[in-house]
C-alpha cells in the first residue's frame, strides 16, 4: 500500500441540518475497480456518490482523484460520468442529442462527436441510428442511453446510482451482468451505489457495505460472505441471509435460547471453546445453506417446521426454534418429515457477534 | 339501456352546463354583427359596419392602446420578477418557503376590489393616481400571483437530477440554464406570460378605481360608459374582438402546453 | 443554490408583493377609524367608530350586506350544482376533448368580469336572445324582466365564478382513485349511497375549496352586479366601489371593505371547520 490508490477519499464527513448523514469515511478505490456502494436507504451511500459528482460538498474531508484534490471542484470540471437511477434524459433533446450533450460541452468538432457518439450507443448494445425522443423507449433502453452518456465523455470516473432499481426483475438480470461486461471491456473505474446485496456480490469486485452514514466493512464478495464483520452484515448479505439466533452463554457447554430453553451444542460451539463467558448475550449467524436437518441427535437443535417453499432448485424450510425462526435450504428432492425436527449446525468455528455492539467475537483458532 | 339513456342525459346535462358558461361569450361574438343600433333578436341585419366603426373610434383605439402598453409592461416585469422567484423558491427551497409562497400568491385569494380601495387612498397621498408607474406597479401586482403559481409548478415539475446530470457532464451553470432549465420551462413560461397578460389586459375591478383620467384601458372606458350611457354597438365589436382574441390564445395554449393544467 | 443567490432572486417579487400588497390592507384597517375632512379631500386622522357605526346603525347598508351574503350563498350553491356533474364527465368521460373543455369552461376566468357581462345583457335584455327567441316562437307575450333585478345579477355571478368551483373539483376528483367506488359498488352501495358516504365526504375539500372561491368572488363582486343590476341591485362591494370612486370618502369605504374582509374571514373559518369534522366520516 505504498502507491496512492487513484480514487482516495479521506474522512470526508456531512451533515444535513444538524443530523449527520457520512461520518468520517475513508476509502481507497485502484484504477480500473468496480466497488459497490452497498447499504439500506438512508445508509449515506447516496450522500457519498454526490459528493464524489461533486454535487455536494463534504463539511470535511478531502477526496483525491489520480493524485489531484477534486473536494471542491464543480461537478462540470471533473469529467466524472453519473448515471442517475430514474436515468435523468433530457426529455427535450433526442437520443442521439442526450449522449452527445457532454461532448459539446467539450467544445468537441461535430464529426469527432458524432464518431463518439456512434461508439457509445454501439457499447451499450443500441443501435446509432435511434433518432427517438427518450420518452418514447422502455425503461431497459432509457438506461443504456443514459450509461452511453455517461460514458462518451470518457469519464474518469463512473458513479452508477441505482442502476437497476427500476427495472423489473428478468431484466435487472440481464443487465446487470451486462453492466459487468461494459465494465470488463472499458475498464472505466466504476462506483455503483446499490441497496440490492445480490446486485453488489455479482457486480462488483469489492464492495463497501454502509449503514447508518459509517462504513462497516471494505472487502471482495466473497470475503464479505465468509467473514462479515457485523452481525448487521451477515444478516444482510446471501439469499435468504444468515438466520441470527440470539443466544446466551449458560455455561462453558450449553447456550440458553430465548424463552429458556438450553442447547448443548458441538464441542466447537460452545461457548467455552469460543471465549464466551457465562451470561454473556451474542447472535450465533447459522447460514440457511449450511443447516441440516434430522432427528434427534446430540448437539442438535430442537425446532418445528412452519412453513416449506419450494423454489425449484431446492426447498426453502421455515423453521421455529428457540422462540426464533431460522430458514434451512435444501437441495430439492431431500425428504422432510416434520413437523417436529431438529437442526444441525456446521460443526466448524461458528461466526458469533456481540449482542450490544454488533460486532464480530474473534475466532478462538 | 339504461345506461345508454342515462349517458345520453347526462351529456345534455353537460353540454347545457358548458353552453351557460359560454353562452355570454357567444351572444357577445354573434352580436357584433347586428347591424342596428340597439341589439334585438333576431337581428335585422347583419353587418360589419361596428367593428369598422370601432377600429376609427379615436377614444376606443387610445384605450386598446394603452390596454395593450400596460398589459405588454406589466406582463414582461411579472414573469421576470415570478420566474426568478418561483426558481429560488423551487431550487432554493429557503427556509420560510411556503411563507413566501403565500405571500407570492395571495392576490389570488384575497379579494381585489379591498386591496384596491385601499391602494386608490395610498396612491393619492403619494401623488401616483393616474400615472403610468403606479398602474404598471398595480398591475404587477395582480398578475405577479398567476405567473409565479405556474413558473413554480413549472419548475417543481423540471427534475433537479437532469440539471445535476447536465453539471456531471461538463455544463458549467450558464449552459445548464441556457440549454436545459430554460427549454424545459419554455411552456410554462409562455403559459404564464399569456395568463399574465390577458388578466392585465381585461382587468376592470383594480384599473377602474385607479386609472384616472389619463391612462383609461379599454374596459375602464367600457365600465363607465355602460354605467352612464348603457351598452353601444362599438363597444360590443371591441369586445367580441378580445373575446376572440383570448379564446384563440387560450385554445393555442391549450393544445400545444396543456395551459389549464398550470392554472 | 447558495442562500444568497436564493435571497437576490426570491426578494424583489417578494418585497412587492409585501409593499405593494400587504401593505395596504393594514393602511386599510388604520384608514377606517379616520375620517373624511367634510367637502374635501383631506383626512381627518383623529381616532373614530363612526364609519361602523354608520354602517351598522343603517338598513340602506345593512340591507346591502344581507342582500350580498345571500346572494353569494345562492350563487355558491348553483355554482356547487352545476359544477358537480361538469366536473365528474370532464373527470370521467371526456377522453381526449378533456383539455379543450377545460380550456373553454376557464374563459370566464381569463376574459375578465367585464366582457361576459356585455354579452349577458345581450342575452338578458328584453330585447335580447332569450326574450327575443321566446317570444318569436310565442311561448311569452311580453319580455321576461331577466335585467336590472336580482336574477339577472345571480346569473351573471354563476356564469363568472363557476371556474372557480370547476378547478379544484377537477383536482380533486383527478386524485381520487375510482376503486373506491368500484369497491362500494362491489359491496352493495346504491349510486345514491355512493355519493352520499363515499364520493361526497372524499371531494370535500374540493367542494370547500370551490365554494369558498366562489363565496368570496361573489361577496367582493361589483362589475357585474353594477352592469346587471343597472343600479337596481345594491350589493356591498359597489357600495364600497361608490364610496372609493364616486363619492371620495375613502375612510367609508375602508370601513365597508374590512367589514367584507371580516366576513370574508369568517367564511374561511367555517369552511376550515368543515373540512376537518367531516372530511373522512361519511
Amino acid at each position: 500500500m505504498t502507491e496512492t490508490p487513484y480514487l482516495s477519499i479521506r474522512s470526508v464527513g456531512k451533515s444535513y441540518r444538524g443530523v449527520t448523514a457520512l461520518h468520517d469515511i475513508d476509502l481507497d478505490v485502484e484504477q480500473g475497480a468496480f466497488v459497490a456502494l452497498l447499504g439500506p436507504s438512508g445508509c449515506g451511500k447516496s450522500t457519498l456518490l454526490q459528493i464524489l459528482a461533486g454535487l455536494l460538498e463534504p463539511d470535511h474531508g478531502e477526496v483525491r482523484l489520480a493524485g489531484a484534490d477534486i473536494t471542491r471542484l464543480p461537478p462540470w470540471k471533473r469529467n466524472i460520468g453519473l448515471v442517475f437511477q430514474n436515468y435523468a434524459l433530457f426529455p427535450h433533446l433526442s437520443i442521439r442529442q442526450n449522449v452527445r450533450f457532454g461532448l459539446d460541452m467539450m467544445g468537441m468538432g461535430a464529426t469527432e462527436a458524432e464518431a463518439r457518439v456512434d461508439e457509445a450507443l454501439a457499447m451499450v448494445g443500441l443501435d446509432p441510428g435511434l433518432s427517438r425522443r427518450p420518452d418514447e423507449l422502455s425503461g431497459g433502453q432509457q438506461q443504456r442511453v443514459a450509461i452511453a452518456r455517461a460514458i462518451a465523455i470518457r469519464p474518469r470516473l463512473l458513479l452508477l446510482d441505482e442502476p437497476l432499481s427500476n427495472l423489473d426483475a428478468v431484466l435487472r438480470q440481464k443487465v446487470r451482468l451486462e453492466l459487468r461486461e461494459l465494465h470488463n471491456r472499458t475498464g472505466i473505474t466504476t462506483i455503483m451505489v446499490t441497496h440490492d446485496q445480490a446486485e453488489a456480490l455479482a457486480t462488483a469486485d469489492r464492495i463497501a457495505v454502509m449503514e447508518a452514514g459509517r462504513l462497516l466493512q471494505y472487502e471482495a464478495p466473497q470475503g464479505l460472505y465468509r467473514n462479515p464483520a457485523t452481525a448487521f452484515i451477515a444478516g444482510f448479505i446471501g439469499n435468504p441471509a444468515a438466520n441470527l439466533l440470539p443466544v446466551i452463554a449458560h455455561d462453558g457447554a450449553s447456550w440458553s435460547l430465548p424463552g429458556g430453553a438450553l442447547w448443548q451444542p458441538d464441542a466447537a460451539l460452545s461457548p467455552a471453546r469460543n471465549g464466551v463467558a457465562t451470561g454473556a448475550a451474542c447472535r450465533m449467524a447459522l447460514r440457511p445453506e449450511t443447516l441440516a436437518l434430522g432427528p434427534a441427535a446430540p448437539g442438535g437443535l430442537a425446532g418445528r417446521i412452519a412453513a416449506v417453499e419450494f423454489t425449484g432448485g431446492e426447498h426453502l424450510v421455515h423453521v421455529e426454534a428457540g422462540q426464533t425462526r431460522l430458514s434451512v435450504r435444501l437441495p430439492a428432492g431431500t425428504p422432510i418429515e416434520g413437523p417436529d425436527i431438529w437442526l444441525f449446525p456446521p460443526k466448524e468455528g461458528p461466526l458469533l457477534f456481540d449482542a450490544n455492539t454488533g460486532r464480530r467475537l474473534p475466532n478462538p483458532n | 339501456m339504461r345506461t345508454r339513456l342515462s349517458d345520453a342525459l347526462s351529456l345534455v346535462v353537460v353540454l347545457t352546463i358548458l353552453l351557460f358558461i359560454l353562452a355570454p361569450i357567444l351572444v357577445l361574438i354573434f352580436s357584433a354583427f347586428d347591424g342596428g343600433n340597439i341589439f334585438r333578436f333576431p337581428p335585422r341585419f347583419y353587418s360589419l359596419r361596428w367593428f369598422e366603426a370601432a377600429l376609427n373610434h379615436p377614444e376606443y383605439r387610445s384605450s386598446l392602446w394603452i390596454s395593450t402598453l400596460l398589459g405588454v409592461i406589466s406582463t414582461l416585469i411579472a414573469v421576470t420578477l415570478a420566474s426568478l422567484a418561483a426558481f429560488g423558491l423551487v431550487r432554493g427551497r429557503p427556509r420560510y418557503g411556503l411563507a413566501l409562497e403565500v405571500l407570492l400568491l395571495a392576490p389570488l385569494t384575497l379579494p381585489l376590489v379591498v386591496w384596491a380601495i385601499a391602494l386608490l387612498s395610498i396612491y393619492a397621498e403619494l401623488g401616483m393616481n393616474g400615472t403610468l408607474p403606479g398602474l404598471i406597479l398595480a398591475h404587477v401586482t395582480i398578475t405577479l400571483p398567476f405567473a409565479a403559481r405556474i413558473m413554480i409548478a413549472t419548475f417543481k415539475e423540471i427534475d433537479p437530477r437532469l440539471e445535476a446530470a447536465a453539471k456531471s457532464l461538463g455544463a458549467p451553470p450558464s449552459a445548464v440554464l441556457r440549454r436545459i432549465t430554460l427549454p424545459l420551462a419554455l411552456p410554462g413560461l409562455l403559459s404564464s406570460t399569456a395568463i399574465a397578460f390577458l388578466v392585465s389586459f381585461n382587468d376592470v375591478v383594480v384599473t377602474t378605481l385607479i386609472a384616472g383620467a389619463g391612462w383609461i384601458t379599454f374596459p375602464v372606458r367600457t365600465f363607465s360608459r355602460l354605467r352612464t350611457e348603457g351598452i353601444d354597438p362599438t363597444t360590443i365589436a371591441i369586445g367580441a374582438m378580445i373575446v376572440v382574441f383570448t379564446i384563440v390564445l387560450i385554445v393555442v395554449g391549450q393544445r400545444l402546453f396543456q395551459l389549464s393544467r398550470r392554472l | 443554490m447558495k442562500p444568497q443567490i436564493t435571497g437576490m432572486l426570491v426578494a424583489p417579487a417578494a418585497a412587492l408583493m409585501f409593499g405593494v400588497f400587504v401593505l395596504p390592507f393594514l393602511f386599510l384597517l388604520v384608514l377606517s377609524f379616520w375620517s373624511q375632512v367634510p367637502g374635501s379631500l383631506g383626512l381627518d386622522t383623529s381616532f373614530t367608530l363612526a364609519n361602523y357605526v354608520r354602517i351598522f346603525g343603517d338598513s340602506y347598508y345593512l340591507g346591502g350586506l344581507w342582500t350580498t351574503l345571500w346572494l353569494s350563498g345562492l350563487v355558491t350553491l348553483i355554482c356547487l350544482v352545476l359544477a358537480l356533474p361538469l366536473s365528474r364527465w370532464i373527470v370521467l368521460r371526456a377522453g381526449r376533448a378533456k383539455g379543450l373543455i377545460i380550456g373553454l369552461s376557464i374563459l370566464p376566468l381569463v376574459c375578465g368580469a367585464l366582457l361576459p357581462t356585455l354579452g349577458l345583457v345581450n342575452l338578458l335584455s328584453p330585447l335580447g336572445f332569450i326574450n327575443g327567441a321566446l317570444k318569436s316562437m310565442g311561448v311569452i307575450q311580453s319580455s321576461l324582466p331577466l335585467l336590472g333585478n336580482i336574477t339577472g345579477v345571480t346569473i351573471g355571478l354563476v356564469q363568472a365564478f363557476l371556474p372557480l368551483m370547476i378547478l379544484p373539483l377537477i383536482t380533486t376528483m383527478e386524485r381520487l382513485s375510482q376503486d373506491y367506488e368500484k369497491a362500494a359498488t362491489s359491496l352493495g352501495a346504491r349510486p345514491v349511497v355512493v355519493w352520499q358516504r363515499i364520493l361526497l365526504p372524499l371531494l370535500l375539500p374540493g367542494i370547500v375549496a370551490g365554494s369558498l372561491l366562489v363565496f368570496c368572488a361573489s361577496l367582493t363582486a361589483f362589475v357585474t352586479p353594477q352592469v346587471l343590476g343597472q343600479g337596481k341591485v345594491v350589493t356591498f362591494a359597489s357600495l364600497a366601489y361608490q364610496q372609493a370612486a364616486l363619492v371620495l370618502d375613502w375612510p367609508f369605504a375602508s370601513a365597508l371593505a374590512i367589514v367584507m374582509l371580516i366576513f370574508l374571514t369568517l367564511a374561511g373559518v367555517l369552511g376550515a371547520l368543515v373540512t376537518r369534522n367531516f372530511g373522512r366520516v361519511a
